[in-house]
Order: C-alpha cells, then structure tokens, then sequence
C-alpha cells in the first residue's frame, strides 16, 4: 500500500507528539489538540472555498500538528492566533499566486512576537541524545523520498553543522559540547520537518544551497551571538522573505507534489 | 602575597582550584547533618527579567576566611554599585519555601466523612566544595576596577589570552586544575571578564561575622546563562546544585538540557515519617529519577507564584526578603489587548508579581559539557515535589462502607509499597518488611494465579 508523503507526515508527527507527551516534553492542554485541528480545519475550508479549491486537509492538518508540537502556550486564545496567522500566510501572503512563508514558522514567529508572554518555544526539552536524534534523521530521509527535500535538508545540516564546528575550534571547547549541540533532537525536527516545506523553499538547487546556507548562518548568529533562543525560528521566517528573490536570481519550474526521485 | 595558597570556593559554577588536599571538606557539615542532604551542592538565586539579571551565590565556605577566593566569569565589568552582599537568612528562607515536602492525611471514618492535614517540610543541606591553590610577566590581563565591598576585596579582570590569565591567577597564588587554561580561553573569547573575590579580613572583623555572607551581583545581559564548567573541572564526582529563579514572567527551564519535573503527588509508606526517612526516601528518589533519565536532565523540584503556597512548607517570602534578593519590579502583570483577562484567583492580590522556579541538577563533566543555559517561560503552571502519607482509620468499621474501606486499604498498601520500590529502587521485601506487611506480593499473586481455587469449594 502506498500512503503519500503527506499521510506519513501526518503520522510520524502524530507519534511525535505521542512520545512529546507521554515523556513530559510537551505539555499540551486537553483543548489545544481539538482546538488546532478544528479551527485550522474550518478556516482552510473558508480559504479553500474563496478560491475555490479542493478543501486541502492534509496541509492544514500537518500545520496543525506541528504547532501543537513546537508552539507551547497555556491560552486558547493565542492558540487560535496561531492557527489563524498559519492559515492566513498561505491565502493572503502570496507572490505569483505561491505562498512564500513557511505557514507553521510564520504562526509561530507572530505568536511570540505579538505575544511574548503568553507563548514559548522549548528547544531544550526533546534533550540531546544520540540515537533518538539519529533515529529521527533516518525517518526524515525515508518519509522525504525526495531529492529537494533531502537536499534541503542536508545542505542546511550541513551549512550549520559547519558554524558550529568553526565556533567549537576558535573557542578551543571540548568537543562534548559540539557534540552536545549536533544531537539535539529539536535540531533534527526542524531541519527534516520544518525547513524542507517544498512550497516555500527555492526551485533550484543554487537557490537551494543559497537559502539553506542564509537561514544556517542567520539562525546561528541570532542564537549565538544575539542569545536568541528562538533563532532559528526567525531565521527561517526573514529568509523565506527572501524567497521570491532567491527564485528570480535562479529560476526553475514550480514544484509539483508528485515529483519524486 | 605574603599569604599562604588561597584555598577557591566555587559554588559550583566556579573554579575550584584543588590542589590534592581534601582539607576536612567531609566535616564540615556534621552540625546540619539534617540539612547536608546533598554532599558538594551549592546554592544560586538568580532573579531575571528582560535582560537583567541579579544573581545571588550561597556562601558555605567553612574553612579560613583568608583562604576562601572565588573566581566567576561575567558578561561585563561591574561597577561598584553592580556588586552587594546579602544575607544568608534570605536563601535559607527560599529554599526553606520550595523543599519538597511531605504532608500526611488520617483517613477519615468511611462511615462518617472528616479530614485534616499536617505538613513536615524538608530542607536541603548545601554544600560547597573546596579547593586549593598553589604557586611566572605581562599578563595582558587587565584589572578593570577593584573594590571593597562588605567583607570582600573584589577584582574585575579583562583579560586578552588565556596563557596571560592563567599565569595571572597562579602567581596570585591561585592553582590551577588540570584544563582550566582552556575553559578561561573559551571564556574570554566569548567575551567574559573575571570577577574574582577574596576576603578582606580586616573590613570581616569590624564588620563582626564569623560566616561568608553570599555575594550578589546585578547586571544586563542578553546572556542567561550560569558558567559551571569551571566548576566541574577539578571535581571527580558529581556536583548538586540548586538554581532558584525568581522572575515576572514563569517558568525558567534549561535550553540546552531537558527540564523535567521531579515525581510527585506520591503516596509512600507512614515509616518514612521517622527521623531522617524521608530524607533518604527524597535522596533516593532523586537518584534514580536522575538515572532515569540518563543523568542528563534537569529536575524542577518546585514552581509556583510567590503569593501564596499549599501547604506551605514555610511562609512566602516578603516583599522585602525578595528585594534584597534582587527583584526590581513592583509593577502587576502585563495585559495584552487581544486576550481576554482571566478572572483574580482567589483572594490574589497580586501583591508581587514574582514566580519562583526551584531547579535542582546533578552534573558532572560528561553529562553536562556545557553551561547551562536558560530561558523564560510564560509557563505559570504551578507545581510542587509533594509526597503523601495516609494514616487509615483506626475505629470501628461495621458499616458495609467500613467493610469495603477495610479491604481496599490492603490493596493500597500494595501500591503504595511498589510505587516506593519503583521511586527509589528499593528492595521491596524491605519495604514490606518496614511497613510489616507479612506477606507482600505472595498475596497478590495467590490471588491473581490461583483463580480455580473457589471454583469447586
């Protein structure tokens, strides 16, 4: 049986956020679940309904998800915002009829923007362990099936893993700690999960390794030179600004879902 | 110096200069045997909000005031004002209101329906480790102020390598453990100047205390971090330490190492209620917890909002306690426009807006390479370490109530030993032994195995 890309998707974050839960990583209310899922639903279908598209659940459904995942607030409310703003990024902020914000990042970038003492994020909490971190890699490569994907990927692993390699050698730390940095398990997420949306990375693959590279080398300046925890959250929210631009200086076709390696 | 090698107490989080003598480190804390509850553990309070930071260290130095020399990496170079020194009454108070405690119900008559509670608190001892230095020019280090204040003479360095630093500190008469070279590098190229502080002991003795009063600092800085891994270098084990965080907002938790919350709402046997059992039930518990998790987390012992507890363990502190521990606002929380104001807790006055955060970790080089840093969360879930014992009725059962109360309370105790054995990986024949249960699990599994037994009789 084939399940699509968007199905596992749909899976794999549901079991992360089964195993976010049941080891006391995410601390979700019983009403954020429900709440994302519904309203994320029903404003998709008002979107979808104005442009009179197909009703595309499984988008909003993986948008939903990983909120739940990564967004932490205790208020229904500035859940809802953050549903709100994901869904409205992709009807309302589009260039050439493509949406260019990654939706999920967007949500989360307004919410703790607009309110920064009502939401948070928690990278720490997934910890640093080697086989979990691994282990998740290995399932972001077989559920991308897709060279862009893997490619973004990658090359972002790699830009950074490079940053923090040169800071480890200019501070003279030991490597435990470069180690330390590399294993976080949030890390993975975000490079396999977040950063690899097709629609809002550049076609080509020069554009590819241009915006992999802005985004490796802003987040690691917001995070370890302006202390800002959420950096690469913001990284990838100014980046994607760029994104239009990227595709102009190298233009390629448009991504197509079915396109596989 | 005309002195003999400064002995460095580092509080964890810096330096601790050894050089092999133990020096009675172990005897120290006999009189407080019921507080020394954690061998090598220190106590930090750091009150944060934005970018500022006031940042209390416990002081338990008990060897010779002029031996006692502290070295700690800062974001920047304080000024006089910046550095004060505080009075250990106010950290004994907050560790005193956020210990893990033990509370004990009497079950009520199941035939009638009563209840009251009675609350023991517990205190953590604290530790702090010792050391010891021993005894080459152009140092390019720089001395950016210098000051007396209270009992301390204190120096701020800069310094522009680490060779100069470390030559610096060693011909002060500070000794060095093995990789601390390396770690001031790693510092001063992130930027870090060094506050280093002796005791004055003449400004000690009119002064008239006989103990270290614990130094505070108040700076800005974007950095929230606590630098251990100076600490960590000349320390073979492991090291306790305690971080009270007292800020506007919630929650602080680690961003670098999970947080995770201690096991709680616990019931556990009535013998632990004896002198010093549930000490060792709280040490034991912490230890396999700790293992549990790979001894790579972070535990959150208590969190809660400053204004009110249940049951306390001690009163909250007052606004004036909290003032000279450093917090600087006043003000009530924030309100946003696009969010509906919740309805005022009960009887909240929202007298202080302060939310307290006790973090307890043990860390040793391998499992914590890094220093910790921290975030602030909006998170005002409140959450306490609360382990329960419940005393049965002792009368008369003849209700059909009473009947079915009798044969619950074996099945709970049943429980209540497997979930102790569980939360400190103690034998649990001991335990059945301790709570005299004759026959523990056999019960159980004759019930459960031997089903057929009734069949036929």
């Amino acid at each position: 049986m084939i399940i699509s890309v968007r199905v596992q998707q749909i899976l794999l974050l549901l079991t992360l956020l089964v195993i976010g839960i049941s080891r006391e990583i995410i601390q979700l209310e019983l009403w954020a679940l429900p709440l994302a899922l519904l309203s994320g639903l029903v404003l998709q279908g008002i979107g979808d309904s104005k442009r009179r598209r197909k009703w595309n659940i499984a988008s909003v459904t993986i948008s939903c998800l990983s909120l739940c995942l990564l967004l932490r607030t205790q208020n229904p409310y500035v859940l809802f915002y953050a549903i709100f703003f994901t869904v409205l990024s992709k009807f309302l902020i589009v260039y050439k009829g493509q949406h260019f914000f990654n939706p999920t990042n967007f949500g989360i970038v307004v919410c703790l923007t607009v309110f920064p003492n009502l939401s948070w994020v928690s990278p720490g909490q997934w910890g640093n362990y080697f086989f979990p971190s691994l282990a998740l890699s290995v399932i972001g490569v077989l559920v991308a099936r897709n060279a862009q994907r893997l490619l973004t990927a990658f090359s972002f692993l790699s830009f950074y893993s490079l940053m923090l390699l040169t800071r480890y050698l200019y501070l003279g730390d030991p490597l435990s700690i470069f180690t330390h940095q590399l294993k976080s398990f949030s890390l993975v997420i975000f490079c396999f999960f977040m950063i690899t949306d097709p629609r809002t990375t550049p076609r080509s693959f020069k554009g590819q390794i241009l915006y992999t590279f802005l985004i490796a080398l802003t987040g690691y300046l917001l995070q370890f030179h302006f202390y800002i925890r959420e950096g690469l959250f913001y990284a990838l929210f100014f980046i994607c600004l760029l994104n239009p631009l990227i595709n102009k200086l190298f233009p390629a076709k448009e991504y197509q879902w079915a396109k596989k390696i | 110096m005309g002195q003999k090698n400064m002995k460095l107490i580092l509080l964890g989080l810096v330096f601790l200069l050894s050089g092999g003598e133990a020096y009675g480190f172990c005897g120290f804390f006999v009189s407080k045997a019921d507080t020394s509850l954690f061998n090598e553990a220190s106590k930090v309070v750091l009150v944060r909000d934005e970018d500022k930071t006031v940042i209390t260290m416990a002081n338990d130095f008990k060897g010779e005031a002029k031996e006692f020399a502290m070295v700690i990496p800062v974001p920047e170079v304080l000024q006089k004002g910046q550095i004060h020194v505080a009075e250990n009454a106010l950290i004994d108070h907050l560790d005193a209101s956020s210990s893990p405690r033990l509370v004990e119900y009497h079950d009520s008559d199941p035939c009638r329906m009563m209840m009251y509670r009675e609350g023991i608190k517990m205190k953590k001892g604290v530790q702090s480790a010792v050391a010891r230095g021993a005894g080459k020019k152009d140092y390019k280090v720089k001395i950016e102020a210098q000051y007396t204040v209270g009992e301390y003479d204190i120096l701020i360095l800069s310094a522009k390598e680490s060779d100069g630093l470390a030559r610096w500190l060693i011909d002060n008469k500070y000794q060095l453990p093995k990789g601390a070279k390396k770690v001031l590098g790693s510092y001063i190229k992130q930027g870090m100047k060094f506050f280093v502080a002796k005791v004055n002991l003449k400004a000690q003795s009119k002064l008239g205390f006989t103990y270290l009063r614990p130094l505070q600092m108040a700076y800005s800085s974007k950095k929230f971090m606590l630098p251990i891994r100076l600490g960590m270098l000349n320390s073979k084990g492991t090291q306790d330490l305690f971080v009270f965080a007292l800020t506007r907002k919630g929650r602080v938790e680690t961003i670098n190492y999970r947080t995770v919350k201690i096991p709680s709402e616990m019931d556990i046997p009535s013998y632990l209620k004896e002198a010093g059992e549930f000490k060792k039930f709280y040490k034991d518990m912490y230890q396999t917890a700790w293992n549990r998790e790979d001894q790579k987390a972070v535990f959150v012992e208590y969190a809660w909002d400053m204004n009110w507890c249940d049951p306390c363990a001690a009163d909250p502190l007052s606004a004036s306690e909290l003032k000279n521990l450093g917090v600087f606002w006043t003000d009530a929380p924030k309100v946003n426009p696009l969010i509906p104001t919740p309805k005022r807790r009960r009887g909240g006055t929202q007298a202080q807006n302060v939310y307290l955060t006790r973090l307890h970790l043990r860390y040793d080089g391998e499992h914590f390479p890094d220093d910790l840093r921290f975030q602030v969360t909006s998170n005002r879930k409140n959450y306490q370490g609360r382990y329960i014992i419940r005393h049965p009725f002792k009368g008369a059962l003849n209700c059909e109530a009473g009947k079915r109360y009798k044969s619950a309370l074996e099945d709970r105790k049943q429980k209540v030993a497997t979930n102790l054995a569980h939360l400190t990986g103690w034998k649990l024949e001991e335990i059945y032994q301790r709570m005299e249960m004759k026959r523990g699990p056999k019960d159980a599994t004759e019930k459960k195995d031997k089903w057929w037994k009734n069949i036929w009789n």
